[in-house]
């Protein structure tokens, strides 16, 4: 059934590639269009936040020291401007995708309402165009890593999570554009909640490094999974596949969240048209 | 419901051939529901008394490549459900549509646009919706950007239009696609005088270019200028499918008929108001009322009698006394 439900999906794409990218690229266009410094907001308001961030904790906390991580048996230090900018970099991608990729389907009703469109590609090109800017960003990321901490093969892993990453939230926006499309409520939920996820992840502090069980606990946030893995990339010097329980907590995440969202795409898509 | 289009003498129209656009017994609801949180809740578990709201109940009808079909009904007849359901908007909750071609739909033209992209690009963006490749899709843009008529302003993005420009390109769009199926809605208002003519003209040769026309419209006059064949739609209901003229007259007796009923009901209800408050109130209002419903009444009753004696008339001349019979019986017998 899974499978049937999939060809669905995928007919959908067929034949349309060409125009998610263009469909993207006018997404992206949207948002930073009529500003005066236009896409330079997408840099802007990221790194005003980490400076926010790193000023709270630096200067107002007076928590200059650097982060603890245990890695290979032994503690190594981190400074935590590196440690904080690393984490939030897909921090900043994760977050708009939740958001607005909850909104997906209802922020394009006419799509669905008044012609004959494959609907699942709304999210598809919606979560490139903020794929776009997360690249940017990355880029940028990368020069101060390379200037500070070096280059390093380990690096190279930033292709494994990256792509990773676009998956696993355009998955979970099949389960949630669809169901924000019937209730609002379901929007309203995910905002509050999203409000508060940032600091139950690890993106300004060490996950690995807190007392059991919270730590396990911590496993089971896949937000977590990303952040640390881009660390894992940029930082530790560590291989994803190190860090066995991690790893497998992550993936049957995955899939869960794959089987939901194609689920619940199918199960919604044509009573979409008539609540929207 | 008796169809008897099959009586017709039709040219140039095949019905040997498979149809075009096909709807078996197809049945559509929407789900009312009572407050957000019922809507909520409905995405978890299916509702225990749902308000159901009938759009389509049971309609069936095939239309063959080449026919030109008039919808006629009031509001809320479901004709609009209809046309959403040959556009591939939404989807029927029982039975089966199939439409076999593209659907080009003269309603909500300037769906699907999008506002940043500019008049040409919008013109790829439509193409690819409708599943055509970039070659075919350069083979129109010329003619849809002449159509138009938006000069310097075709490269220009789209929330810079004027809504008449807007209509303009979506017009001109999907008329140039050659498509299998035009759906057509009279409420259509395009631009200027000139504009109007023109697409007047266009639609025009497309329906006498042999393509398959559905055609929306409250005015009668203009569907018998354009169909030959006609569908009249009540409350969900296909209440008779057959030449436009035949069609038009079924509409009125039909129309006449409710009418005289839901005064006759009025009327009850008065008559039962007066008899129950007789000696508490002054009740010469309510009969005043009463008088003025059966002036009505009588008035409709004589169009009654005027629109059932033409559709006798034209019963007589098209199919012969004997099959006029047959099928007027048959309709007493269903009412």
């Amino acid at each position: 059934m899974i499978i049937v439900f999939l060809r669905d999906i995928i007919k959908e794409h067929k034949g349309f590639g060409k125009q998610i990218f263009v469909l993207a690229k006018t997404e992206l266009k949207r948002t930073y269009q009529g500003a005066a410094i236009g896409p330079l907001w997408a840099i802007v308001k990221p790194a005003f936040q980490l400076f926010v961030y790193w000023f709270a904790f630096s200067i107002g906390l007076k928590i200059a020291h650097p982060i603890k991580v245990e890695l290979h048996g032994h503690i190594e230090k981190f400074e935590r401007f590196p440690f904080m900018l690393v984490g939030l970099i897909p921090w900043f991608f994760i977050q708009e995708s939740i958001i607005k990729g909850a909104k997906d389907i209802r922020s394009h009703r006419q799509y669905v309402t008044k012609i004959n469109f494959p609907v699942s590609t709304i999210m598809t090109f919606n979560s490139i165009s903020r794929l776009y800017v997360h690249l940017l960003l990355s880029v940028l990321m990368y020069i101060f890593i390379a200037f500070t901490s070096g280059v390093s093969w380990y690096n190279l892993q930033f292709f494994l999570y990256m792509p990773l990453m676009f998956l696993f939230f355009l998955f979970l926006s099949w389960s949630t554009a669809p169901m924000c499309a019937f209730s609002p409520d379901l929007e309203n939920a995910i905002v509050s909640v999203m409000a508060g996820m940032f600091w139950l992840t690890g993106v300004i502090y060490n996950s690995y490094d807190l007392p059991e069980p919270l730590k396990t606990i911590m496993l089971f946030n896949p937000i977590n999974f990303f952040v640390n893995g881009y660390r894992n990339a940029f930082l530790y010097n560590r291989m994803f596949f190190e860090y066995k329980t991690e790893l497998v907590i992550f993936l049957s995440e995955f899939i869960f969240l794959f089987i939901v969202g194609v689920f619940n795409y199918n199960r919604l898509r044509k009573k979409i048209p008539d609540v929207l | 419901m008796a169809n008897y289009f099959d009586n017709m003498n039709r040219v140039k129209v095949d019905r040997n051939s498979d149809p075009i656009i096909k709807f078996e017994n197809v049945s559509k609801a929407y789900t009312l529901y009572k407050n957000d949180r019922e809507r909520f809740r409905a995405l978890f578990k299916k509702p225990k008394n749902p308000i159901i709201h009938k759009a389509l109940d049971n309609v069936s009808f095939e239309i063959y490549s080449g026919e030109a079909v008039g919808l006629m009904g009031d509001n809320g007849c479901g004709k609009s459900t209809i046309l959403k359901h040959i556009t591939g908007v939404t989807f029927p909750d029982e039975g089966k549509v199939t439409v076999n071609g593209m659907v080009a739909a003269l309603l909500e033209l300037t769906a699907g646009f999008s506002t940043d992209m500019t008049g040409r690009q919008n013109i790829y963006l439509k193409g690819y919706i409708l599943g055509m490749k970039d070659a075919e899709i350069k083979t129109i843009e010329e003619n849809v950007v002449e159509f138009a008529e938006l000069g310097d302003y075709i490269d220009q993005p789209v929330r810079t239009y004027s809504s008449g420009m807007k209509m303009r390109l979506g017009f001109a769009i999907n008329v140039n696609i050659s498509p299998d199926i035009l759906v057509i809605d009279e409420a259509l208002a395009v631009g200027d005088a000139a504009f109007k003519a023109k697409c007047k003209n266009k639609i025009r040769e497309i329906i006498e270019s042999g393509v398959t026309v559905l055609y929306v419209s409250h005015n009668a006059a203009s569907v018998e200028e354009l169909c030959e064949r006609s569908i009249y739609m009540r409350k969900g209901e296909l209440i008779f499918d057959g030449p436009t003229h035949e069609t038009h007259l079924v509409y009125l007796v039909d129309k006449r008929t409710m009418q005289i009923r839901a005064r006759k009901k009025k009327v009850k209800k008065l008559r039962q108001f007066i008899k129950e408050h007789k000696d508490k109130q002054d009740v010469s209002g309510q009969k005043e009322l009463i008088r003025r419903h059966k002036e009505k009444i009588a008035l409709l009753r004589e169009d009654l009698e005027k629109y059932t004696q033409e559709l006798h008339d034209y019963r007589l001349e098209h199919y012969g006394a004997d099959e006029t019979i047959e099928i007027e019986g048959e309709l007493e017998g269903e009412d």
